[in-house]
């Protein structure tokens, strides 16, 4: 598989009052298409401040982010926009939806932003809402919900225009032990049934068993980058995983 | 994004905090009616000036004079004719007095009303129609008369109010007389003595000669003449310049005056060239714009000139800058207003920091996050000048009726704001004025929601999703 991530070098120092702190030291290693990897580390580790600069939330020191083919170290705000718009979702901590809208438009708005109609993007958002468990929940403002049920929808989000890239900053930081396990494997499920790039960002090691590679990071370096070999895959996961081999073929087909 | 999304979004963004939207379109409001209700004064004033001013007569007239013989250009047939050749001028006629003659007009049995003839004026009888004279009855006059010769008919225009000037001879004192708007016992009007189109009239030619004892000799001759029509309005209440006129053709009436002469066997030092000149004249310009440079090239000829709309000019100048003064004093109130949508703008971009940022990290575009902004602005500024306008006809309404003949407050406003009268509106709201005060309030509101929205724009994506 082609690697979908590069990160060379990648240096970041943040100036707080005088000193200057070191949060990532010249990190480099490639993520590849369609793998599940976590970013682990212990809070300070600069693990958050490694996926701002994935996702091009903020701009390295030194060093570059290539995302396909694109150095989205050098983007301006607009580009970067557009380029979001198209290749990347993000599941956020605090679920980060906004409070005015229900669950649907909340789930079309990458959608909205796209320009795609008002008919379109809420059948897409519908479809998605009920993979996620949310069916019945449509009309439902961000208020009204659970936690649990909230994050969903955030998941809903950011698979909804079936981006390439997936990040993910401590999803399940605000869920009890039992949604964290429902959201996770919920999130795992989707990015295998559409082969996407998920990069998840936590402190929490059970989580770090759900994906395929575990980068640990401490002191803004990497420490350790293994395979995960423990991945205890159910009988419904690799269901899932077959039946994406089709569908991705056929969502392709669709999108064009 | 959609247009149709960037609407919805926007109106969905006002609708969610309805107090502060209400209360900064009220300030929006109380700008526009401040500011159309302040030019609607100013523009009532100007039209009731205006209406003034037309009443005082026809403001596309110039009248011209020639003063002296020792001018150097005369006003005669053949300058008359340079001037009525100028573009422009619609239609024209010097006026021709005869000199030292003494005219009369007779009716009735035995001569019993009678009426002297003062000032007949002599006019080219074919520009009469296209100068705008009004008749109350009856035709212009004809062209010169037909037939010529000693038995000829004269032909005279007599204006509506010179009836009146007909006197009973027979009659004493008060009774004599006949005026307009004179009640018999019963409150009837009464009309003049004389019908001139109905009754038969006989010219009167006169002429005294006093001899060496100062014993006065009175001559006199007759000759046919017809009254083709009366001048003047139709509506009494209608002023006409023309009602206390009377006019023949120009060469009738010098006919007449050489007649006059032969017959009283008068000698008159004529003028070297032996030619007619005029005193004055009037000309009647067919668009009100073309006055001014008329009246400047026919001044450039030497002669002096005399319009309405020389007055009307400084006039208007001054109405100008005070409508100008009241719609500034308006505007104050529309900054204050826009002063409130900025700040309504910045608190609403402090509260979405990171609604704001969520959009830009789901991939809304730049433009689309100031568009959303900058349009909530303008929809402030363009429903506060919507209802601003709307609340100003209504106010502008109650002014109206208020300020009518006799209503509570006319004594008051009226004396405030100069006391045109005339019957005018006292706030007059134009349609453009209407459109343009909308479009202002829109304008201000977009101007207003500029900066905050770049403000918006210049939110990083990552502080704002860290905001709580």
């Amino acid at each position: 598989m082609a690697a979908i991530i590069k990160i060379e070098n990648l240096r970041k120092v943040y100036p707080v009052g005088k000193e200057r702190i070191v949060a990532l030291n010249n990190i480099s290693f490639d993520i590849e298409e369609g793998e599940i990897c976590c970013i682990l580390g212990t809070s300070g580790s600069g693990k958050s401040t490694l996926l701002n600069q994935l996702a091009g939330l903020e701009k390295p020191t030194k060093g570059s982010v290539t995302i396909g083919k694109t150095n989205i170290s050098v983007l301006s705000e607009t580009r970067l926009a557009k380029f979001r718009q198209k290749y990347i979702g993000f599941v956020f901590q605090s679920y980060n939806l906004l409070p005015a809208y229900t669950a649907l438009e909340n789930v079309a708005m990458p959608l909205m932003f796209r320009g795609v109609s008002k008919k379109k993007r809420e059948q897409k958002a519908k479809e998605l809402l009920k993979l996620v468990g949310l069916g019945k929940r449509l009309s439902h403002k961000p208020t009204q919900m659970s936690g649990g049920q909230q994050q969903r929808v955030g998941i809903a989000r950011a698979f909804v225009s079936k981006q390439k890239i997936i990040f993910a900053d401590e999803p399940t930081g605000n869920l009890d032990s039992k949604t964290t396990r429902e959201v996770m494997e919920l999130m795992v499920n989707l990015c295998r049934k559409y082969k996407e790039t998920f990069v998840l960002v936590t402190h929490d090691r059970d989580l770090a068993l759900y994906a395929d590679r575990i980068i640990t990071l401490a002191d803004g370096e990497i420490i350790k980058d293994e395979r995960n070999q423990s991945i205890a895959r159910t009988e419904e996961q690799i269901a899932a995983e077959q039946t994406a081999m089709e569908s991705k073929e056929e969502s392709k087909n669709t999108e064009e | 994004m959609r247009i149709s999304d960037l609407i919805s979004m926007t109106v969905k963004n006002l609708l969610r905090r309805k107090t502060r939207t209400l209360l900064t379109v009220a300030g929006v409001i109380v700008g526009t009616c401040s500011i159309v209700l302040m030019v609607s004064l100013g523009i009532g004033q100007t039209e009731a000036l205006e209406q003034n001013i037309a009443q005082m007569g026809d403001l596309t007239m110039i009248q011209i004079y020639s003063y002296g013989e020792n001018a150097e250009t005369v006003l005669n047939d053949e300058t008359m004719q340079r001037i009525l050749a100028m573009d422009g001028v619609q239609a024209g006629t010097p006026f021709y007095n005869a000199p030292n003659m003494e005219l009369k007009l007779f009716s009735g049995k035995k001569d019993r009303y009678q009426m002297q003839l003062w000032g007949v004026r002599g006019v080219y009888a074919d520009q009469l129609e296209n100068m705008g004279f009004n008749l109350a009855e009856g035709e212009l006059l004809p062209a010169q008369s037909t037939q010529g010769g000693k038995n000829k008919t004269y032909q005279m225009l007599m204006g509506k109010s010179m009836v009146y000037e007909f006197t009973d001879t027979k009659a004493k004192g008060q009774a004599a007389y006949r005026w307009e708007g004179m009640l018999d016992a019963n409150g009837n009007q009464l009309p003049p003595f004389v019908d001139p189109m109905k009754d038969e009239l006989t010219l009167v030619m006169e002429h005294t000669t006093y001899d060496e004892n100062g014993t006065a000799n009175r001559e006199e001759a007759r000759c046919e003449v017809e009254i083709s029509g009366i001048l003047g309005s139709k509506d009494p209440n209608t002023y006409d310049e023309n009602s206390y006129n009377l006019y023949m053709d120009i060469n009738d009436l010098k006919e007449l005056y050489e007649e006059y002469k032969e017959t009283f066997d008068i000698k008159e030092e004529k003028n070297k060239k032996n030619e007619v000149t005029y005193n004055n004249a009037k000309i009647k310009v067919s668009d009100i714009d073309m006055v001014e440079s008329i009246d400047k090239a026919i001044k450039d000829m030497g002669f002096e000139t005399y319009s309405l709309n020389s007055i009307r000019e400084p006039m208007m100048e001054q109405m100008q800058q005070q409508q100008l003064f009241l719609g500034g004093i308006g505007g104050i109130s529309l900054l204050v207003a826009a002063i409130g949508i900025s700040n309504t703008m910045v608190m609403s971009i402090y509260e979405r920091t990171r609604e704001i940022g969520i959009m830009k990290v789901l991939g809304c575009k730049l433009g689309n996050i100031r568009s959303v902004f900058l349009m909530e602005a303008g929809l402030i500024g363009f429903f506060g000048g919507l209802a601003g306008v709307g609340i100003s006809y209504g106010i502008s309404y109650g002014l109206n009726y208020l300020t009518m003949s006799g209503g509570a407050l006319s004594g008051v406003l009226g004396s405030m704001l100069g006391g045109m009268g005339g019957g005018g509106s006292l706030s007059v709201i134009p349609l453009w004025l209407a459109g343009a005060a909308v479009l202002f309030a829109t304008v201000i509101g977009l101007l207003s929601g500029f900066s905050p929205a770049n403000r918006a724009v210049k939110i990083s994506a990552l502080e704002a999703i860290k905001h709580e």
